[in-house]
């Protein structure tokens, strides 16, 4: 977390005007409180991966995006909750600031970062799949049933992608499977030449998401 | 099975520290830990002090060295540390004075050189110089620095390189080894314009950039393959260096490969000289054989040493490398790549002086005047 950016965070707003029509919202970005938020939902072995050799994907920088983006965690200023931690990691706040003045019947999750489907090693990209999608059920799509998940899947993973060997929330919570738009390499999405999971859950679409830079190769 | 290959290897011929105080040693190869960004705000002008907070731009520190790796501190290097390697203080007690250093070059691995934005990446890498003028060299008198730059814009980086001549405690460019091109193509000769005619040696240091796969076969998936893949990124660079003709072109300029591995060379100096004999028709301005071009013009700090199985061994290679002068005393702290003395076992005693402090003092213009 950057410690540069405090000044630059505004109050929200006390209150908003009522919204009467129901809205969906097909893109709202939970995330995780703090970098060791996601560790419950990891074995012990990809913990002490983490706390050794951290995530890597085809980035120059460890805690950034190779171009920064205009605010800080890419949020809007006012979206910093009241009681700690990054925009979206908060859902009472989430709720207060967002679900309920814009009456939102249906809000689909994505999560934008941590991503497992950016990870060179293929295994830890599994593991942080399967565990942001629990993390996804336990803390926002039980606890609120506006709520809907997408599923996180390794896309390079061919074994590791398919919706059996994923700990992939039930047809009622889960909405969508995100994989990644841009190829890892110039030869195609992976080694099993596939680039869509095989079945996908009765109610799943696919959804590409901007992928991080892989590059020019 | 011979009696020397059933001992440990570190107690055949090892040096002793004593060996290496004596020599009063030059160290080519310290990283002080990267700026914070809340470090480098108060050497930003406003334009960019302002960017950096509104932005909430942080979290630069490169990708080459995770720092929970094995490989990024010495466990006790990392004791009660924040982070290792964060000050003077640190870096005196536990890299300068154990060895008694005369001499440590500080090379700062700072994200400003991986940066895509090039206005950006000179302006973070012009607050990480001041930064380190000030919170080191200014600090103790022992320490001089490589020059921070963006690769991605060898103009702004020359501008850079004449904005440090004249503080003498710069006394090297500094830059990854994987970037974004073949290190002698020339967009990057305004680079070795500045740094010859300022008598600064050019640094090329292991580490990617990750603007492109790690390894000429594309993205390998381990840290291990990563760092590992630095030699053979070492050698493309040195190729394209000669083949380029920048040794040519800047016939005073001087290159220093950091942390390499460095027994690599003696072969790859075979195979370059051996395939320039029957190719060289294409590259006529490479006037000599690259094995000569090496010697005169390049050198290479000695941690790791990625050293053969026996230590007698290590002599060998060596000799192979044709050179006695060709190594630079370095602990690349913090880096973990030794235990107990920084000098591997197996050296001939009669290249400890050089290793230690003459090689160095005759091949970094700056160094030289220092001393006297």
């Amino acid at each position: 977390m950057s410690d540069v950016l405090q000044e630059t965070v505004l109050a929200p707003a006390a209150k908003l005007p009522a919204v009467k029509l129901k809205v969906v919202d097909c893109d709202i970005h939970p995330m995780l409180r703090s970098s060791k938020a996601l560790h419950p939902y990891l074995s012990q072995r990809w913990r002490d991966h983490l706390d050794s050799y951290g995530a890597r994907t085809r980035q120059p920088f460890i805690g950034s995006p190779p171009y920064p983006k205009s605010t800080p965690a890419l949020s809007r200023r006012d979206s910093w909750p009241p009681a700690g931690g990054p925009p979206g990691s908060d859902l009472a706040f989430m709720r207060a600031q967002h679900l309920d003045p814009l009456n939102i019947e249906v809000g689909v999750l994505q999560v934008l970062f941590p991503s497992g489907k950016d990870q060179r090693d293929l295994g830890l990209g599994a593991a942080m799949s399967r565990a942001l999608n629990d993390w996804q059920v336990a803390e926002w799509t039980e606890p609120e049933p506006r709520l809907r998940g997408s599923i996180a899947v390794a896309c390079d993973d061919a074994e590791a992608r398919s919706p059996r060997s994923s700990a992939a929330p039930d047809a009622a919570t889960s909405h969508r499977c995100s994989s990644r738009r841009a190829a890892p390499n110039r030869w195609g999405a992976s080694v099993t030449g596939r680039s869509t999971p095989r079945r996908r859950r009765p109610g799943c679409r696919s959804a590409c998401t901007p992928a991080a830079p892989t590059g020019t190769r | 099975m011979s009696t020397t290959a059933s001992r440990p290897i570190r107690e055949v011929a090892a040096i002793q520290p004593d060996v290496l105080r004596a020599l009063r040693p030059i160290d080519c190869d310290l990283h002080p830990a990267p700026p914070a960004m809340r470090q480098l705000l108060p050497y930003l002008d406003t334009h960019w002090r302002e960017a950096m907070v509104t932005r909430g731009i942080d979290g630069l520190d490169l990708a080459a060295y995770p720092p929970g790796a094995p490989l990024s501190a010495r466990p006790d290097w990392r004791e009660g540390a924040t982070r290792p390697a964060a000050d003077v203080t640190a870096m005196r007690a536990q890299a300068l004075d154990p060895w008694n250093t005369r001499i440590g070059i500080l090379n700062c691995l700072h994200g400003a050189v991986a940066m895509y934005g090039e206005d950006m990446g000179a302006a973070l890498a012009r607050a990480v110089n001041d930064w380190l003028a000030a919170e080191w060299l200014d600090r103790e008198p022992r320490l001089r620095a490589s020059v921070t730059v963006c690769m991605r814009d060898p103009v702004q980086a020359a501008v850079e390189i004449e904005r440090r001549a004249s503080d003498r405690r710069f006394v090297q460019v500094l830059l990854l080894v994987s970037g974004d091109m073949p290190l002698g193509r020339r967009p990057f000769w305004p680079i070795y314009e500045a740094a010859q005619r300022h008598g600064m040696t050019v640094g090329i240091h292991a580490g990617s950039t990750y603007h492109h796969a790690a390894t000429p076969v594309g993205w390998p998936s381990y840290y291990v393959e990563d760092y590992v893949a630095q030699a053979p990124a070492m050698q493309n660079q040195l190729l394209s260096l000669i083949a380029e003709g920048v040794f040519t072109k800047f016939p005073d300029l001087r290159v220093v490969l950091l942390e390499s591995g460095w027994t690599w060379l003696a072969p790859f100096l075979w195979r370059a000289n051996k395939t320039w004999h029957g190719l060289r028709s294409e590259v006529p301005w490479v006037d000599r054989a690259p094995a000569d071009i090496v010697r005169d013009r390049v050198r290479l700090s000695i941690q790791p040493t990625d050293a053969p199985p026996e230590p007698a061994q290590l002599a060998r290679a060596i000799e192979q490398m044709g050179a006695d002068d060709l190594l630079l005393f370095s602990t690349d702290y913090p880096h973990w790549q030794f235990d107990a003395v920084p000098l591997p076992p197996g050296l001939p005693e009669r290249l400890l002086p050089g290793i230690a402090c003459d090689n160095a003092l005759g091949f970094y213009p700056r160094l030289k005047e220092a001393i006297q």
